[in-house]
């Protein structure tokens, strides 16, 4: 018997150390490492390396570029998660009922999330055309919608329109989730509901919401952090620009890093965003409350 | 009662509709750019090329670096994805199933790494990388991808295990069947919706991953699909033909195998951890 239990145990740890290993090696210790390397400084990484303290966090800290950066973060993240989150919503209610051609519809919306952001980039630089013949102008100019062409990745529009373009490729992942999530709850309850009266707004407020708690944290934890974290669609449209309108966080990390060379930081920046990306997900979690664990 | 049922079903109907319109047309137009002549994308749009051409796509195959950036592409997100089911399932079994010291602290540290984002690790990614003498090359990208893979595919799958009844594994212990072949003949195939959805999850991630590619390669022919075509079309923002024909290229395998998957999709995710 207990070299049984011997070979359980065996075989449990030698199942699990291919994953660990890499797991550790290539995504735990990078970020302990990123914390240890924003109390240093170097030149390009490798030269004189030296224990500076707290030194890249006054730097970072009192930089108004980064205030600028976590502002204009700040300002994207909040309506990407709104218009996420009501379109993603509210799409998974309308194609949980029964109607003719929805798994057509559902494959169709989570499309354009498959794509890679740089595509997205690509297909909304394209679509974004200025001229009146860029198909979304064209559209909006025959739909009477506006008169003269919109300059869309310009001056005081360009924040608006990687909002437009981050909410259309990622609202999809709020629909699977919440789909999946509205799936899992008994339909006992509606038929109770119903049997009660209660209208359809009513159901959605007091039996689909509550009930689905745990998915929606998972949801807007998720949405958020992505959002908040957000690099390559806005790096692949407009490089932070026109004149640093849409100089994102995670784009004037980079940027910092690896065009500047300051890679201590950078790394400073990258550490007070997952500070700030674990401040958010314990106010979810308060928010939310009643919900059991993150995983 | 009546109208109002029927109110619902329409606006159902109506918002469904209208959606899935809003998420095909800048598809279908890139689509159509990547048949059309110069000419044609500066006219009025059409949605069907009036001369219809494979121009851009011959050019796109012919004289530039795009069919290394697909094969690239292939093999980097091929291998990281069958390795990253392999030990991420594997994981997921020994977490949901066997009793070991230290089970908790590590199955929150598989999880607790899917919050990490790739901005954070990717400096110290590229120290580590460079140390190991491993820049530029197929391996450094596949284990990065397998440290962002393993932990959605152990996250999704475990849930999946613990719904599998325990007589079955009980009954196969009796015949004498060794402890990993009765895992990927007998309980792997049980699950094969949760793979279904843990691919899809990985395949888009690391097929579409940009910034980890970008940093840990530098040559032209190490490239994968997004950076390649990024830098490919900084240099003509304007040819809007070349554009649609690259993107149209990187998009095809990821919707082939999105399609043949997303029946899992869905139905994998409520029985999976999400529930």
């Amino acid at each position: 018997m207990k070299t049984k239990r011997g070979r359980e145990l065996t075989f449990s740890y030698l199942a699990l150390a291919p994953a660990m290993v890499i797991v550790i090696c290539f995504a735990l210790f990078p970020a302990m490492y990123a914390i240890y390397l924003s109390f240093y400084r170097s030149n390009f990484l490798v030269f004189h390396r030296q224990f500076v303290g707290f030194d890249n966090y006054v730097y970072v800290l009192s930089n108004s570029e980064f205030w600028l950066a976590l502002w204009k973060t700040a300002v994207y993240t909040f309506w990407c998660v709104l218009l996420q989150f009501l379109f993603g919503f509210t799409l998974a209610i309308a194609l949980n009922k029964k109607m003719f051609g929805r798994a057509f519809y559902r494959v169709c919306i989570v499309l354009p999330w498959t794509l890679s952001p740089v595509i997205i980039a690509i297909l909304a630089t394209i679509m974004y055309d200025p001229s009146y013949n860029g198909l979304l102008n064209f559209i909006l100019y025959h739909l009477h919608m506006i008169k003269t062409p919109i300059m869309w990745l310009g001056t005081g529009n360009a924040m608006r329109s990687i909002i437009i373009a981050n909410t259309w490729f990622g609202m999809a992942f709020t629909m699977i989730l919440e789909l999946a999530g509205i799936q899992s709850i008994p339909g006992s309850l509606y038929e109770a509901a119903k049997v009660d009266g209660a209208s359809a707004l009513r159901t959605v407020f007091s039996i689909t919401l509550p009930l689905l708690k745990p998915t929606l944290l998972v949801n807007f934890v998720w949405i958020t952090i992505s959002t908040f974290n957000e690099f390559d669609l806005v790096y692949a449209m407009t490089g932070g620009g026109p004149l640093q309108e849409t100089n994102l966080l995670g784009v004037f990390m980079y940027n910092t890093a690896f065009k500047y060379g300051k890679f201590e930081v950078g790394s400073t920046i990258a550490v007070l965003m997952f500070a700030i990306n674990a401040l958010l997900t314990v106010l979810y979690t308060r928010l939310l409350r009643g919900t059991n664990e993150l995983a | 009662m009546k109208f109002k049922k029927h109110f619902g079903t329409a606006s159902a109907y109506v918002y469904s509709i209208l959606w899935t319109i809003i998420s095909l047309v800048p598809l279908l137009w890139l689509l159509s750019l990547s048949f059309k002549t110069q000419s044609e994308w500066n006219g009025l749009p059409t949605l069907i090329p009036k001369h219809p051409t494979l121009h851009n796509y011959i050019s796109a195959f012919a004289n530039s670096p795009l069919p290394r950036f697909f094969v690239n592409s292939v093999i980097v997100s091929g291998v990281s994805l069958c390795l990253s089911l392999a030990f991420g399932s594997l994981a997921a079994y020994v977490f949901a199933r066997k009793e070991f010291p230290l089970r908790r602290t590590l199955f929150y540290t598989v999880i607790a790494v899917r919050m990490i984002p790739a901005l954070l690790s990717i400096i110290p990614l590229y120290v580590i990388i460079y140390k190991m003498n491993l820049l530029n090359t197929y391996t450094a990208l596949i284990v990065a991808y397998m440290a962002t893979g393993i932990p959605v595919v152990t996250w999704i799958m475990k849930g999946f295990f613990e719904s599998i009844p325990m007589e079955l594994e009980e009954a196969a212990m009796l015949d004498g069947c060794s402890q990993l072949k009765l895992f990927y003949k007998i309980i792997l195939p049980l699950a094969v919706p949760g793979l279904g959805a843990s691919a899809i999850f990985v395949f888009v991630r690391i097929w579409n991953e940009y910034i980890i590619a970008l940093s840990l390669t530098s040559t032209t022919v190490m490239r994968t699909l997004p950076v390649g075509i990024k830098n490919a079309l900084g240099s003509r923002m304007a040819d809007y033909g070349s554009m649609a024909a690259y993107s149209i290229v990187a998009i095809v395998p990821i919707v082939v195998l999105f399609l043949c998957f997303q029946r899992y999709f869905v139905s994998g995710l409520t029985n999976g951890s999400v529930k």
